[in-house]
């Protein structure tokens, strides 16, 4: 009961941001980089509902677009990492105890050892800040974490009977992965992926905190905050609201991969 | 002279009841056996006169132990008798110790934690108590760790633990369900002698009726939370007098009845079959090998129902991995009808002729699967899918003695007996001309358990393919098999006919195992009928 | 025991010679020459070959590389091409405050987080356990950039407790170093202490789920005598996985909050040089950080054995 409710509210706070982020393609309420100087550091009122940054930005349409940025990278980042790391981790479950799995789990190691932020300076460095580093810097990253969790899954399934008697079957191991093992991680999957989306948005407002991730004037809410930082003392609106559109999607996103674990996690259903 | 009066317990978990109305009195220096199958509530008597129920749990009626009432007493009284006055084992020896504190701090521990001794007397009381349960000082210093033990050591070590404070009552759920039958003798062997040499109760929790019938004075019958039949167990076994105990004793005796035709054509030859895999090591040390299987050789006849036994990591079951083509062999050879090699590299033809049933009714399905792709997956040995796949999946359902409807429908939504039934079906699919059991039965009651040993002797008579079955229960195999073979450390050390083995066995081991074997003393079940 | 460390030290030279090879591919290689990238596209040809004379970026591949490993080894790390001062005396002062900043909040972090996570477990489904749940899940989700800016707004602008930034140097003695890292370690150390918390919350429960915590109760052994002789040791073995990891999260985290704070420490030290396009720099700082992780992987991973018997003498 409590993984549904934790899916609903989270599902609905993450949705509500998903939508304002598709809803910004077609419509927000000002131009997002129109400036109006006369306008400059309004309140939030009914004019400008969140009121207005130091160019007379409006906020509200600033932060509409800026939903989109975040999730986009974070979504690619995600898909970066089931696409490269979901075969691996078959790759390696599949050949467990052989170099094949030892080399794919050693580079696991060693990608983890370098922070993802430190890969996204050593991107930068060399290629120059953009919103498509960003996303390599974070992707990268996560295909260890869907590497992990993907061999993790398979290597306990690969005992159960039933691979046994799909080998009876006459089936290969690249099969037996297709067939078996992929659809009875795919649980695992959808609620790491979850959690790395939720991570993504933190590690995109990071990159883009410090300058390295989408560049002006593509608004983003990590450079929101950035800008607002100087500016803290007299209009602490400014640094509030991109601020909480961070922790209420990553919030959301979160109690949605807690109450997916909950209803997917066959163990817990089990013990019910 | 009573020493526990349980009157009227009752347990209810989040309201809905478990136990209904259990009355049993338990006598000093006696062993009270309370027996049913999984679910019938056995082991929730113990855990509630522990009051170690699950969360959510709710305890009734009275249970009084030296007029102390363990149903009501409070939690900070109960922590002062367990351990002290009520000792307790558990059925899982690998995980019931605490896997990075050694042996000897865990024994010590129950008398620390009482303040019956400072920390060197406690040690040297622990030194004593494992001595006694045979764990000796030259090879068990208190400094083990339980990882380097084996199962029945572990159970050793608990035993040790449970009675370090020479308890009133020792509660034993399911001892020896997870050992092999030499070790369950041996650790009886001991429960009864520290019964007797400390006038303690004991308490012994069981499915298998034979253990019973050796150790325990009184038993008590249980089913869906309720004692259905007590007295002393020798009057129990003679009288049944309840339906459902009949039911119970007939289904631990049945014998299925075995048309046997067995011909004089090998289907499957296995030749001084050899078997060894890597053991983990570290790296730039030389390689270490297990000798899984050191030079197997029998013939399997058509028709023939042949049984393999042996205890745990005797290799029984890496010899059914090679014979299923499964795993290559590093000498020896297995042939399929005296010609055709056997390996993972056969040709799906020949696999096709080769199917097998698993002991794990939970593991041996995907999930995700309908039964009807379950049980048609072995069509995928077969050039194309044959054009009437679906009615030959109902006809295999239906052999089982399930419906074609059955087909639409997941795995979940049945039970351990009936996905036996499926995986049954799903070894018919290609008939094969061998079918390898391998401890088919073992996970399940003994009523349903009597149930697929009929329908296995069913489906022989009516195709006539060959068994394979391999089992660590030789009542099992006695009940099933027309030959046995006993295996031990890699070698098949004695071959026969099920019977002369099973009743005049040669080898030594043999005899060491038949004789660990409990039983039901013959003259108890006489009449039985064959329901 | 020796040789469970023995081996763990081979894995850790490999782990370090593999990231040393990466960085030095990412830096040196893929940008193609780092002395034209340095100066820029007007640069005349005598000037960046002057330029890679004081850079030590003459010669091979192979023995550039072979060169900054042993230069490495020395201690030395090369010449900043903006400050044309020793790389190493540059990180020698960044680290007074990097270091000091990473533990600092470490420490605090840990503090924090085992207790409640212990206390969570302990009263599992209870108000504290529901409150703690509900704090740290909030706090997870707080970006640690964006939770400084907040400290700085209400500790520093409008109470006026702690400074809103800078360092005022160890030379000015402990109180005031501290004073100046407190919003800076605490901004670092609560969201790190949620997911902390939270892990040591789900590792007790499901080791006080184990047959063998069953089978000290049985003992009689109380919850609580059975949670603090029993349970905490077995818990500590994710915990500390999650520990190490920690670390690098930490030390990453570092990197941002120092831009926050202004605190001249090695994140500010990778930022300038990628702004001056120093790649000397950046490459060696990396290097350093990358090598203090894998370090601490190594240290987790003997503590691991320390605490599990199973490791560290195998059946």
């Amino acid at each position: 009961m409590r993984g549904r409710a934790s899916l609903f509210i989270g599902g609905g706070l993450a949705g509500a941001f998903v939508i304002l982020a598709l809803l910004s393609f077609v419509w927000t309420p000002y131009p997002y980089a129109a400036m109006d100087i006369a306008a400059k550091f309004r309140p939030p009122g009914a004019l400008h509902w969140l009121g207005t940054d130091q160019f007379g930005r409006d906020v509200a349409a600033q932060l509409m677009v800026g939903a989109r940025t975040s999730i986009a990278v974070a979504i690619v980042a995600v898909g970066i990492g089931i696409a490269g790391g979901v075969p691996l981790g078959l790759w390696a479950a599949a050949s467990r105890g052989t170099w094949v799995d030892e080399v794919i789990q050693r580079g696991g190691d060693l990608v983890f050892a370098f922070p993802s932020l430190v890969i996204a300076i050593l991107i930068t460095a060399v290629f120059g800040p953009s919103a498509l580093n960003a996303i390599l810097a974070i992707g990268i990253f996560n295909i260890p974490v869907f590497a992990r969790v993907t061999r993790a899954g398979a290597l306990s399934l690969w005992t159960l009977d039933y691979i046994r008697a799909a080998r009876l079957a006459g089936k290969g191991r690249a099969r037996i992965s297709l067939e078996h093992i992929l659809p009875n991680v795919a649980n695992l999957l959808i609620v790491q992926g979850t959690i790395q989306f939720s991570l993504g948005i933190l590690a995109e407002a990071g990159l883009s905190y410090v300058g390295l991730g989408a560049q002006p004037p593509t608004p983003s809410w990590g450079r929101m905050l950035a800008d607002s930082q100087t500016l803290m003392g007299f209009a602490p609106g400014l640094a509030i609201f991109p601020g909480m559109a961070i922790v209420l999607t990553v919030l959301g996103l979160n109690l949605m991969g807690d109450g997916l674990r909950d209803l997917l996690d066959p163990r817990l259903r089990r013990r019910a | 002279m009573t020493l526990l009066s349980v009157r009227d317990l009752s347990v209810a978990i989040h309201g809905t009841p478990i136990l209904h109305g259990v009355s049993f009195d338990l006598v000093p220096g006696e062993v009270f056996g309370l027996v049913g199958e999984s679910g019938s509530g056995k082991s929730m008597t113990a855990l509630a006169l522990m009051q170690l129920l699950p969360h959510g749990a709710q305890a009734g009626g009275r249970a009084l132990l030296n007029g102390d009432d363990l149903v009501a007493l409070s939690e900070r009284r109960m922590c002062g008798l367990r351990g002290r006055e009520i000792g307790m084992i558990f059925q899982e020896p690998m995980t019931a110790l605490n896997p990075v504190k050694t042996i000897g701090d865990q024994v010590a521990e129950t008398l620390v934690i009482h303040g019956a001794a400072s920390r060197g007397e406690a040690a040297r009381a622990a030194r004593a108590r494992l001595d006694r349960v045979g764990l000796l000082a030259d090879q068990f210093p208190l400094d083990r760790y339980p990882h380097e033990l084996s199962g029945g050591q572990r159970q050793r070590v608990c035993i040790a633990m449970a009675v370090a404070l020479r308890p009133k009552l020792l509660i034993a759920d399911e001892p020896t369900t997870a050992l092999d039958v030499t070790t369950q003798a041996q650790i009886l062997d001991l429960l009864k002698g520290l019964v007797e040499e400390d006038r303690m109760a004991l308490m012994l929790i069981t499915h298998d009726l034979a253990v019973v019938a050796g150790v325990a004075d009184h038993v008590a019958v249980m089913q869906a939370g309720r004692i259905v039949e007590a007295g002393v167990t020798e009057a129990v076994f003679r009288q049944r007098g309840h339906d459902y105990t009949r039911k119970l004793f007939a289904a631990s005796g049945h014998v299925p009845q075995r048309r046997a035709r067995v011909k004089d054509e090998p289907v499957l030859t296995v030749e001084g079959a050899r078997r060894r895999y890597p053991l983990p090591r570290p790296p730039f040390s030389a390689p270490r090998w297990f000798e899984a299987v050191r030079g197997a050789s029998f013939t399997l006849h058509a028709g023939e129902s042949l049984g393999l036994v042996g205890e745990s990591g005797c290799g029984k079951s890496t010899l059914a991995r090679a014979i299923l083509g499964l795993d290559p062999l590093q000498g020896g050879a297995i042939r399929l009808f005296g010609t055709h090699a056997v390996g993972p590299q056969m040709p799906n033809a020949l696999r096709a002729g080769l199917q097998a049933v698993f002991q794990d009714p939970y593991g041996s399905f995907n999930p995700r699967w309908t039964v009807a792709r379950l049980v048609a997956e072995p069509f995928h040995l077969m050039p194309t899918t044959p054009a009437d796949a679906r009615d030959r999946v109902g006809a295999a359902l239906t052999e089982v003695g399930l419906t074609p409807a059955d087909a639409s429908r997941y795995i979940h939504e049945f039970s351990g007996g009936q996905r036996q039934r499926i995986a049954i079906a799903r070894a018919l699919i290609t008939r094969p001309d061998v079918i390898v059991l391998d401890e088919a039965v073992s996970a399940l009651d003994v009523r349903v358990r009597a149930q697929i040993l009929d329908l296995l002797a069913d489906l022989q008579d009516r195709h006539g393919m060959s068994y394979l079955f391999i089992s660590h229960d030789l009542s099992v195999v006695r009940a099933i098999t027309d030959r046995v073979m006993v295996m031990r450390a890699g070698e098949i050390v004695e071959a026969g006919p099920t019977e002369r083995v099973l009743d005049a066995p040669e080898h030594p081991y043999t005899r060491e195992l038949v004789a660990a074997t409990p039983r039901i003393p013959p003259g108890w079940m006489e009449d039985t009928d064959a329901a | 025991m020796l040789r469970f460390v023995l081996l763990r030290l081979g894995s850790l030279g490999l782990s370090l010679v593999v990231a040393s090879l990466v960085i030095f591919t990412v830096v040196q290689v893929i940008p193609g020459d780092p002395a034209t990238f340095m100066m820029g596209l007007n640069a005349t040809p005598e000037a960046v070959e002057a330029l890679r004379k004081v850079l030590g970026l003459t010669g091979s591949l192979p023995w550039r590389y072979l060169h900054w490993v042993a230069g490495l080894l020395a201690g030395d790390l090369g010449t900043s091409y903006t400050y044309r001062v020793p790389v190493a005396g540059l990180v020698l002062e960044r680290v007074q405050v990097s270091l000091p900043l990473t533990a600092y909040a470490l420490v605090l972090s840990t503090a924090l987080a085992l207790p409640a996570g212990v206390l969570a477990a302990a009263r599992r489904g209870r108000a504290a356990d529901v409150t703690i749940m509900g704090v740290t899940q909030f706090g997870i989700a707080v970006p640690n950039f964006w939770f400084a800016m907040l400290l700085v707004l209400l500790f520093a602008l409008r109470l006026h407790w702690l400074p809103a930034g800078g360092f005022p140097g160890w030379k000015a003695g402990l109180w005031p170093g501290l004073r100046a890292l407190t919003l800076p370690a605490v901004a670092l150390a609560l969201p790190q202490a949620a997911i902390l918390a939270r892990v040591m919350r789900s590792a007790l429960i499901d080791t006080l789920g184990q047959d063998f915590i069953r089978t000290a109760r049985a003992k009689g052994l109380s919850q609580g005598q059975a949670v603090r002789r029993h349970a905490v040791r077995n818990a500590l073995i994710p915990v500390l996985t999650i520990l190490g990891l920690q670390f690098s999260f930490l030390l990453a985290g570092a990197i941002i909050i120092e831009n926050v704070f202004y605190l001249p420490g090695l994140g500010r030290l990778i930022f300038q040089g990628i702004t001056q396009r120093d790649l000397i720099v950046v490459q060696s700082v990396v290097m350093l950080l990358v090598a203090a992780v894998i370090v601490v992987n190594f240290t987790v991973e003997v503590a691991y054995a320390l605490i599990d018997p199973r490791l560290r003498h195998p059946a």
